[in-house]
């Protein structure tokens, strides 16, 4: 960029220049934003989930899981998630999804306080404690048995 | 109506707040689609800002009283604006290219609207499929606007549950305050809706930006600069999943607010104060907006201070001050916090790791289509050579965010290639805009005419 004057006719010229090098760079990104897209037969389609074709593919089973928990589980209610097999660093993520899509309800951490409701995302646990209120391909929910 | 409609058309709203200002005919040559979408823009700013005042001072959030108390707020700044001595045509004022245009060059702006609006188009796709919403929607932004919609309040007992400390408590208020105020309108929160503000504020920009850089009379290139930013933003962010998050409001207040400082100031002082505000949008939409602020105001401060008068300065540096100073003034208030939270002590840094930082930097920037959406700008910029002394506020802004950033990642841990790679393709993207609105400007013709003495010169609109 330089910061001396420059000659009246060549200003305009490269202004020009760049003006159609703007152009065809936006034309290039618009291209390269289009080939990110869904495939052509779900270009209009309603998807399932916000995140159905998002790079946080286990998202989806989580979010349709809770949502549908959210219309059966009673507000005021004390969840928590627990994952099958055992894996912290999914229950802790899946706990935050629980606050956000079960709202009204208290959710707790799975190693922390006994919930009201055990929801296990993903295959049936062998062992399940408590009595089975539903289940979805999704997952399971369970009512704990009282301590 | 669907909550999803309904939550979305709540959105309506912030057009309605800012339109006293916008109306002033101080900005009467901007386009009207210009000015609508600056007044969405204005109208979000002080909606936010007077949720967060409502908040402090214990006032329990109704839509259609936020709604009137914004806009009254945006007639009594609409007071602050002078006539201008000019005749009142102002900082808008459009100076025609004298070079008639021939041929192609004449389609030009059409062909770039065009592919501004098919950007958008792809990105509501996205968008609308579920292809483009960040994971950050569901962790945090989300359920704190689900929150203080059903508190009718910026909840302090929400911020503070220990259980909740991933939500960044001290995160800025206008994209969850705005986001409440749409849950508050709907009665809940549609969340495949929520990544929708995506594209929706992406044309604000698409229609904002041509006005604002047509200011000095570089109209052509102030189409191009759009729908190259326009198409870099709809890429990089489907790219990076920002659906729904704040990086989108933060993109178009921190492009409005460069656009409007690159170009003429006017003498009744509506650029300044726009500028202000939109630096406030910037400020209280993601943390990223203060380093920015910061850099943009010290940039025109050295360079072009000089054409502001006091009431100028006002104007311009109030609004971010009073809009992050309510934010702090309600964390301090309520216990929660003082300030954002740092990543160590400020020089604490390992300049041992700076080459696999960039390394890891370029990697991520380099997977989003080669980095085309930064060398696009970049090659725009270069082509366009502006002077210096009319870019060194988008282009030294530019600068600045990257060495913030860089200087920040040198804070992290040995988990900071992970961090870098969820985090840099989003962060560096106001790059590509701000090279691109660098490559538009033009010297204001009014510090040309105090420059030099020939009136020819001061006419020649480059």
């Amino acid at each position: 960029m330089p910061g001396g004057p420059a000659a009246p006719a060549a200003r305009p010229r490269r202004r020009t220049l760049a003006d159609f090098v703007g152009l065809a760079g936006s034309v290039l990104l618009v291209g390269a934003a289009f080939v990110r897209l869904p495939p052509a037969s779900d270009l209009f389609r309603t998807p399932e989930t916000p995140f159905d074709y998002t790079q946080a593919g286990e998202a989806v089973q989580i979010f349709l899981f809770l949502t549908e928990a959210a219309s059966r589980i009673p507000a005021g209610a004390s969840v928590s998630v627990r994952s099958n097999p055992p894996d912290r660093i999914a229950e802790e993520r899946w706990r935050r999804f629980a606050q956000a899509l079960l709202p009204g309800r208290r959710v707790e951490w799975s190693s922390g306080a006994p919930a009201d409701i055990l929801l296990v995302p993903g295959p049936r646990p062998d062992s399940p404690s408590g009595t089975l209120l539903y289940e979805t391909p999704t997952g399971g929910v369970w009512k704990t048995a009282p301590r | 109506m669907r909550p999803g409609y309904l939550w979305l058309a709540t959105f309506l709203l912030l057009p309605v707040a800012g339109a006293p200002l916008l109306a002033h005919r101080a900005f009467g040559s901007l386009s009207r689609p210009c000015r609508a979408a600056l007044s969405a823009a204005v109208g979000a700013v002080l909606v936010s800002l007077v949720m967060t005042l409502s908040a402090l001072a214990s006032i329990p959030w109704s839509v259609p009283a936020l709604t009137a108390a914004a806009t009254g707020a945006a007639a009594l700044l609409r007071l602050a604006l002078k006539a201008d001595p000019d005749g009142g045509t102002g900082p808008g004022r459009a100076v025609g290219d004298p070079r008639p245009d021939r041929g192609v060059r004449r389609a030009l702006p059409l062909l770039c609207a065009l592919s501004a609006g098919a950007a958008v188009a792809i990105a509501a796709d996205a968008a609308a499929t579920g292809a483009a919403t960040s994971v950050d929607l569901v962790l945090f932004w989300g359920p704190k606007a689900q929150a203080f919609a059903a508190a009718r309040t910026i909840d302090p007992a929400y911020l503070a549950a220990p259980a909740l400390e991933y939500m960044n408590r001290s995160y800025p208020p206008l994209v969850t305050n705005l986001c409440a105020l749409a849950t508050m309108s709907a009665g809940r929160l549609p969340w495949g809706a929520v990544g929708i503000l995506f594209p929706l504020l992406l044309a604000a920009l698409a229609l904002a930006l041509p006005g604002l850089l047509g200011r000095a009379g570089a109209r052509d290139s102030g189409t191009a600069a759009t729908a190259l930013s326009v198409a870099a933003l709809a890429y990089l962010g489907i790219r990076f999943e920002v659906g729904g998050n704040g990086d989108m409001p933060l993109w178009l207040f921190e492009a409005l607010a460069a656009a409007s400082l690159v170009g003429p100031l006017g003498r009744d002082g509506s650029m300044p104060l726009l500028s202000g505000l939109l630096l406030a949008g910037a400020v209280t939409s993601k943390v990223e907006g203060l380093p920015f602020a910061a850099a943009v105001l010290a940039l025109f401060f050295a360079t072009r201070g000089r054409q502001l008068n006091t009431r100028g300065v006002v104007l311009l540096v109030t609004p971010p001050a009073v809009a992050l100073g309510s934010w702090f003034l309600f964390g301090a208030s309520r216990g929660l916090f003082t300030g954002y939270r740092g990543f160590g002590r400020l020089f604490d840094v390992q300049l041992e790791r700076l080459p696999a930082i960039l390394s890891a930097v370029g990697a991520v920037l380099r997977s989003a289509a080669g980095g085309l959406p930064f060398l696009l700008p970049l090659l725009f910029a270069l082509v366009a050579a502006p002077r210096l002394r009319a870019a060194i506020v988008p282009a030294g802004a530019a600068a600045a965010l990257v060495l913030f950033f860089v200087f920040t990642y040198l804070h992290g841990g040995l988990d900071s290639r992970e961090w870098i790679l969820w985090t840099a393709g989003r962060i560096f993207a106001p790059v590509a805009f701000l090279l691109a609105i660098a490559g538009a400007s033009r010297p204001d013709p009014e510090s040309l005419v105090v420059r030099r003495s020939s009136p020819e010169d001061s006419l020649r609109g480059d």
